[in-house]
């Protein structure tokens, strides 16, 4: 087993010196997935931003970020260009606003294709549209003319996940992807997420603030809570024995919702 | 859609309507009266029995919406009278005009937005750098310049210091570098900033940094996704700044003695042609308001989700 | 107090100037070193020099007594006109925010009209219509602003109507007039004065414009557009005479720019 994605001390602060992650430290494996846990400004989705050197201006970082050996925060734009798409695909809590809503969806895909690959219009279509039926979409000439608009939040969260998955990419962020979905169609987008990996090599990092859903995707899981992480370990670990209050309050609520019953499904 | 668009061109005719009775309105509180003038001009003594004949030709003894009407309908056939100080139609006189300023407008207007769309993205990509902080200290002072200043001291620099250029007239392309590059700069200014502004509020979409995310080419990204997603506000710009741009015209064709439609219309105040001023206020408001009304068809390609009534009550 | 000037050395600057004008043109007949409208047609033409810092004109006047005696004529109008202006949006803009429905539809068409329009040719019309003469001008000058300070301040009326406080003082029974003095004018004349600034300088580029087109102040007048037209006609003989009146506006405009922004930057 090989790591893919080392984080190291990652400390992000704000302009008045406000620490808002904190010495973050966790790794990816090559084909594993890693869960990371938190309230909403616990700074988990900051810590994604800073994977993708998209952090605000306002907002210094500091820390090493190691993808393959290479330092993301030494690279090059032109480097960064195609290690975004190419190599690490985002998915977001709201997919509609994540695609352009003038642009037709088969166009984003096109021109996403040809940023990174020398490949024909034609050729990128057909790439496209195999990406889409792998996403379980039916009609793809449809999708690919529809605007983002003209689609469910289901359907625009399965295109996005195409989108990010286009290229072949090492690693996957998604960062709450079903949290602004209904409980359907959540389900039927994590049944979809764990097929893919399970299919592929790829490696997931997966935010979110649901225990049970990082319970069911994850091999490894990180508790974060404001701006530290506090605990990390293994799935089986972090659940069955945890071993931080906090994670312990997650786990007793996240084992209330489960039909009241006092195990942790999945585990 | 259809209704919307229908409901535009309905207000888009009151509107004009509505001008055209304010131009009537003030015409007629003119001082002095439109028959002994007309007499007077022409040279002849305004003696009471022909000035009452013609008051009676011309409809004056009715009441003041009959006039408005009679007048309305010679005007909206067309019939803009004759000048009082050439005898010439106002209408073929205004179309004569009308290529060197329409020349003139819209060489600075392509060459604004070609100079202020690149400079006003680099300055909102680049926010609060030093770069963008100096540049933008340059248009506070920039929107000061007065452009008849700016117009004289390029008129010296490049026509008298160092006389490169003619100042005078329209007849080559040479005689538009001077006029052109005065408009463009004093509107360029307010460009950049206007769309330096809208790069900073865009790039912050959601839809636009998940582009980023996915590594575009920069060929692709700022024209097709950063660019196009700026496409209703710049044309917004646009249309809005026409106006300036008129006026602007007016200013530069005196300065350079440039025989254009704005230099003709203005000349007609102090000969006191009324049938020029008329025609050319009428023309110049007609035609802006077909411009909007086109451009509001613009918004519906640009973005099928747009519902027009939301968006114009807005400050 | 001398830290706030330490940081906002140019607001201060420009700040100093204007009250330096405003004193210049009221004492303008006590400091200004010659008769502005003496010709003497043996000084004509004289380049700045230390007897004239600005030169003479063509009819042998001081240029320098003549910019100080025009400073009354070119700034001071513009306060008149943005105060009636101010005055007409204050009262048609409240108006128009308590009609609701038709009226209001009614009274934003006609300010569409006018936003529409060129001031220009308002200003044609207008001149050319009722003639010449600086009451005129004024009117036309109005008639181009007024709309946009209606729109704006039906604009402002509308977001403080929704304020809390404002519904609590309606529901407690206060009077509506009284609600209008007391709360909500003074609660956006903070937006309404930096507005007013920043058009101050349009104002005055727009009032010496028309009279460098021969439609505002007419010879001998020293208002600085005249003079600028003056000079525009000698340019190749005395390019100091076009320049300095240009100079001054540019000058004066540009401080009013200058503290405006400060001040927008601060909301």
């Amino acid at each position: 087993m090989t790591t893919l994605l080392e984080v190291k001390n990652l400390n992000i602060r704000n302009k008045e010196g406000q620490s808002l992650v904190h010495n973050s430290s966790f790794s990816l494996e090559t084909g594993k997935t890693y869960a990371l846990i938190g309230e909403s400004g616990s700074g988990k989705t900051l810590t994604s931003k800073a994977i993708l050197d998209m952090l605000p201006a306002h907002l210094q970082m500091s820390g090493d970020i190691v993808l393959q050996g290479e330092h993301l925060q030494q690279l090059s734009r032109k480097r960064w260009r195609s290690i975004r798409g190419g190599q690490i695909g985002a998915i977001f809590q709201h997919p509609e606003q994540a695609l352009h809503p003038s642009i037709p969806i088969g166009r984003q895909f096109v021109d996403l294709m040809r940023s990174h690959l020398p490949v024909s219009r034609y050729e990128a279509e057909k790439q496209a549209k195999k990406m889409l039926s792998q996403v379980l979409l039916k009609d793809t000439s449809h999708v690919m003319s529809s605007y983002a608009h003209e689609l469910s939040g289901g359907m625009n969260q399965r295109v996005m996940i195409a989108m990010a998955l286009l290229l072949k990419p090492k690693i996957l962020i998604a960062d709450e992807p079903t949290s602004a979905l209904d409980v359907k169609t959540q389900a039927e987008i994590i049944f979809l997420l764990k097929e893919l990996i399970l299919d592929t090599d790829m490696s997931m990092l997966f935010i979110t603030h649901d225990l049970l859903i990082s319970g069911y995707l994850a091999d490894t899981i990180g508790v974060m809570r404001e701006g530290k992480i506090i605990e990390q370990g293994s799935k089986e670990n972090i659940l069955s024995a945890p071993e931080h209050e906090y994670t312990q309050e997650l786990c007793r609520h996240c084992s209330q919702r489960f039909l009241g019953k006092g195990e942790i499904p999945y585990a | 859609m259809l209704r919307s668009m229908i409901h535009r061109l309905f207000m888009l005719i009151v509107t004009f309507v509505l001008f055209s009775l304010f131009v009537f309105t003030l015409m007629r509180l003119a001082p002095g009266d439109p028959a002994s003038m007309l007499l007077l001009e022409i040279g002849a003594v305004p003696e009471q029995s022909i000035v009452a004949d013609l008051q009676k030709q011309w409809g004056l003894d009715q009441s003041f919406i009959q006039q408005y009407l009679a007048w309305a309908h010679h005007v909206f056939q067309g019939e803009l009278g004759h000048s009082f100080s050439s005898g010439e139609p106002v209408l073929s006189e205004m179309i004569e005009r009308l290529g060197p300023t329409s020349k003139l407008i819209a060489s600075s207007f392509v060459l604004t937005l070609f100079i202020s769309i690149p400079i006003g993205i680099w300055m909102g990509l680049n926010e609060g750098t030093m770069a963008d902080r100096v540049v933008y200290s340059m248009t506070i002072l920039g929107l000061s310049i007065p452009l008849y200043w700016l117009a004289i001291l390029l008129m010296y620099t490049l026509g008298v210091i160092w006389p490169v250029l003619p100042v005078v007239g329209s007849s080559t392309i040479r005689h538009y570098i001077l006029p052109v590059t005065a408009m463009t700069l004093v509107q360029s200014v307010y460009f950049i900033r206007m769309v330096r502004s809208y790069t900073i509020q865009y790039s912050k979409f959601s839809y636009i940094e998940a582009a980023k995310t996915r590594g575009l080419r920069p060929s692709i990204f700022y024209p097709s996704y950063l660019l196009r997603s700026m496409f209703i506000p710049i044309l917004t710009l646009i249309t809005t700044s026409l106006p300036s741009f008129f006026g602007a015209s007016i200013i530069t064709e005196t300065i350079f003695s440039f025989p254009g439609f704005s230099k003709y219309m203005l000349e007609a105040i102090f000969r006191r042609d009324f049938p020029v001023i008329q025609g050319s206020a009428l023309f110049v408001a007609a035609f802006i308001f077909v411009f909007n009304y086109m451009t509001d068809l613009l918004y519906f390609l640009a973005d099928p989700r747009v519902h027009l009534d939301k968006q114009r009550w807005e400050v | 107090m001398i830290s706030i000037i330490r940081a906002n050395k140019l607001p201060t600057a420009a700040l100093l100037y204007i009250i330096l004008l405003i004193i210049t043109g009221l004492a303008a007949p006590w400091i200004s070193p010659y008769d502005p409208f003496h010709t003497n047609h043996q000084q004509k033409l004289l380049p700045p020099s230390i007897a004239h810092p600005f030169g003479t004109d063509y009819l042998g006047r001081d240029l320098l007594s003549r910019v100080i005696h025009g400073t009354s004529e070119s700034v001071f109008p513009v306060f008149i006109v943005l105060s009636v202006v101010m005055l007409i949006g204050l009262l048609v803009g409240t108006w128009s925010a308590f009609l609701g429905n038709k009226l209001d539809m009614l009274m934003m068409s006609l300010t569409d009209i006018f936003t529409a329009l060129p001031s220009m040719l308002l200003t044609i019309v207008v001149v050319g219509f009722l003639g010449f003469g600086m009451e005129n001008v004024y009117f036309a000058v109005i008639l181009s602003w007024w709309a946009k300070y209606v729109r704006i301040i039906r604009g402002l009326i509308h977001d403080v109507k929704k304020e809390p406080y404002i519904t609590a003082s309606r529901v407690s029974g206060a009077f509506g007039l009284r609600i209008i003095t007391r709360h909500m004018i003074p609660n956006i004349m903070p937006q309404i004065g930096t507005m007013l600034i920043l058009d101050v300088s349009k104002v005055i580029l727009t009032l010496s414009g028309l009279s460098f087109l021969g439609i505002g102040a007419q010879p001998p007048s020293p208002e600085w557009g005249v003079m600028l037209l003056d000079g525009k006609n000698y340019l190749q003989v005395a390019p100091w005479m076009g320049f300095f009146p240009g100079f001054m506006i540019f000058l004066t405009a540009a401080s009013f720019q200058i503290i405006g922004e400060r001040l927008r930057r601060e909301r």
